[in-house]
């Protein structure tokens, strides 16, 4: 018996036997994003209209096709172009942006037969100004699927909540640097971040061009890769899109997990601190080793924030420069992209020559085959108040994944308090396959990406 | 863990939402605590001020100016980062050979 939690693979059965449409399931997901979905902020805008199209095709060629997304309703976060359909990027300032283009991943997502429903809720420009509440969104502050009282995080804020939610059947999001590992994290959702260049960035929102990467918010590792198989591939539209051939199923033996110095009792996270190892041992008992490994020490942040601040400026510089700038919700963006003009062109390239420096960390690849860690070292923050506060003892890890393009997947370890906690496989470029594998393996073994927020 | 600026919480969260501790390296390469914040003077604000089309509010220009200070204090920490002479940034111009079907245009016969 199929619900509005089943996954991917349970959902894609049930249309092939004809136990339920499409335009039913279609149905039952706008429904209830429409009602839960907007009281948590986490829709941007409803695309009934086109989604009962796409349905009603989904449905008719059921017999034809065998890919596991054909009728499956999903939600994209709003920076994604969709031909017709409002693309707000989350900004009052684009109040009435609308393009006459898809984005190349919601064209092959189309392609594959995905049902889109709405498009979700996001941080007013991905966050690029430097927002500092969780209302920083024309959409208002998203809440946690878990806890209206915390934050759904940023900026892929209404495909965590909405996905946690059980609103779409899946949902699209994007990383600069945490956009999707983040918001998976605090709802209790799986997110693949795949390689720089995996999934094409045409017709996406530019915050950071060397930086920005399209992926998959989903309810199991399992389901994130049905819809990254869908979106990933070369693109003559992007110039930083591989050719290489996506293939998450590969077989492989066991792992080398690289454990990097945690800071739990600093950050006084104690539930964090067991849930982490009680995963440990979970792939232990799999078969797979640890080893410790480090980073060389470099300031992988500061260059990540230059580049941000550079290219995000480059990239909404009409914007900034025009009498729209100040419809930003959040006064921190405001000033934040107009203090961006200013970042001079010598830091942004020595930024960009750290990256090259940075390079030096994929040594570590040398002793392990993935990396463990968690994504935050405490469940979500507070919806209400002032970011730079409530961020303190949150910690995380703090290396070089963005910049040099790594692949991650995160998935729930645990809870704090009722609200999830999440942390993250990284591997090295191209191996999203060892982040889906060690996903897989682990969601194989425990249930907390089976557990449902309050609201179910 | 330490205290972070709204600047770089910015950072390590804005686009991002990561919070992120900073490496040691770079706190030993970080002017000190007890160094004065570099100054941002009322021109430097203006000269950002005269590429907006409308005047920040007073909220936004307290920030700016905060913001500015941060840009100045990255300058300071990055200039303490020694990069190898020779380095390069992480991209390249790639010179883009003539397309074979332009090969014999203005080729004189």
């Amino acid at each position: 018996m199929i619900d509005c939690y089943s996954g991917i693979s349970d959902l894609s059965k049930a249309l092939r036997k004809k136990e339920i449409s499409s335009a039913e399931l279609t149905q039952m997901y706008i429904k209830r994003l429409s009602t839960l979905g907007k009281e948590y902020n986490a829709v941007a805008e409803m695309t009934e209209g086109t989604a009962y199209e796409q349905a009603a095709l989904a449905d008719h060629r059921m017999d034809e096709t065998k890919n596991p997304l054909n009728g499956i309703p999903y939600g994209a976060k709003d920076l994604y172009a969709t031909s017709g359909i409002p693309t707000r990027w989350g900004s009052p300032g684009h109040e009435d942006q609308v393009f006459d283009h898809d984005a190349t991943a919601i064209a092959k997502v189309r392609e594959a037969g995905g049902v889109l429903i709405a498009k979700l809720a996001m941080v007013e420009l991905a966050g690029g100004g430097n927002y500092d509440v969780a209302n920083a969104s024309i959409s208002g502050p998203g809440h946690c699927a878990w806890d209206k009282n915390l934050w759904a995080g940023g900026s892929s804020t209404g495909s965590g909540c909405a996905t946690a939610l059980g609103a779409v059947g899946f949902s699209l999001g994007s990383e600069t640097s945490g956009s999707i590992i983040c918001p998976s994290a605090f709802n209790g959702a799986t997110g693949i971040r795949p390689t720089y260049g995996r999934v094409s960035r045409y017709g996406c929102m530019a915050l950071s061009w060397t930086l920005d990467k399209l992926g998959p918010i989903c309810r199991s590792a399992e389901d994130c890769g049905f819809v990254l198989d869908a979106m990933a591939g070369y693109d003559e539209k992007d110039p930083s899109s591989i050719r290489e051939k996506l293939n998450l199923r590969r077989k492989g033996g066991k792992m080398r997990i690289g454990i990097l110095k945690e800071a739990f009792e600093k950050n006084k996270a104690v539930e964090c601190e067991k849930a982490y190892h009680n995963a440990l041992d979970v792939f232990r008992k799999l078969g797979h080793e640890t080893v410790d490994v480090a980073y060389p020490d470099l300031p992988y942040d500061m260059a990540v924030g230059i580049i941000v601040d550079a290219e995000g400026a480059s990239a909404h510089e009409h914007f900034v420069r025009s009498d729209r700038l100040d419809k930003l919700v959040d006064v921190n963006q405001v000033a934040g992209m107009a203090a961006a003009l200013q970042r001079p062109a010598v830091d942004y390239l020595w930024a960009m020559r750290m990256r090259t420096e940075a390079l030096k960390a994929n040594a570590i690849w040398d002793k392990c085959d993935c990396v463990f860690t968690p994504v935050f070292y405490h469940k979500s923050v507070p919806i209400e108040g002032s970011f730079t506060k409530s961020f303190e003892n949150m910690g995380g890890a703090s290396g070089p994944e963005n910049l040099l393009g790594w692949p991650a997947c995160a998935f729930p370890i645990g809870f704090e308090e009722g609200a999830p906690l999440g942390a993250n496989i990284l591997a090295p470029c191209m191996r999203e396959d060892v982040c889906y594998r060690m996903a897989m393996d682990f969601q194989k073994n425990t249930d907390f990406h089976t557990k449902r927020p309050v609201p179910a | 863990m330490q205290k972070i600026s709204r600047r770089d919480f910015g950072k390590k969260a804005a686009a991002t939402a990561v919070a992120l501790a900073v490496p040691s390296a770079l706190l030993a390469q970080t002017p000190a605590a007890t160094e004065p914040d570099p100054v941002v003077t009322d021109a430097e604000c203006d000269d950002v001020q005269k590429k907006l089309s409308k005047p920040l509010s007073d909220d936004a220009h307290k920030i700016l100016k905060a913001d500015l200070v941060s840009q100045k204090k990255d300058t300071a920490a990055r200039l303490k980062v020694s990069l190898p002479e020779q380095s390069e940034p992480c991209f390249i111009f790639v010179a883009t050979p003539k397309r074979d079907d332009d090969k014999d245009r203005g080729q004189v016969s």
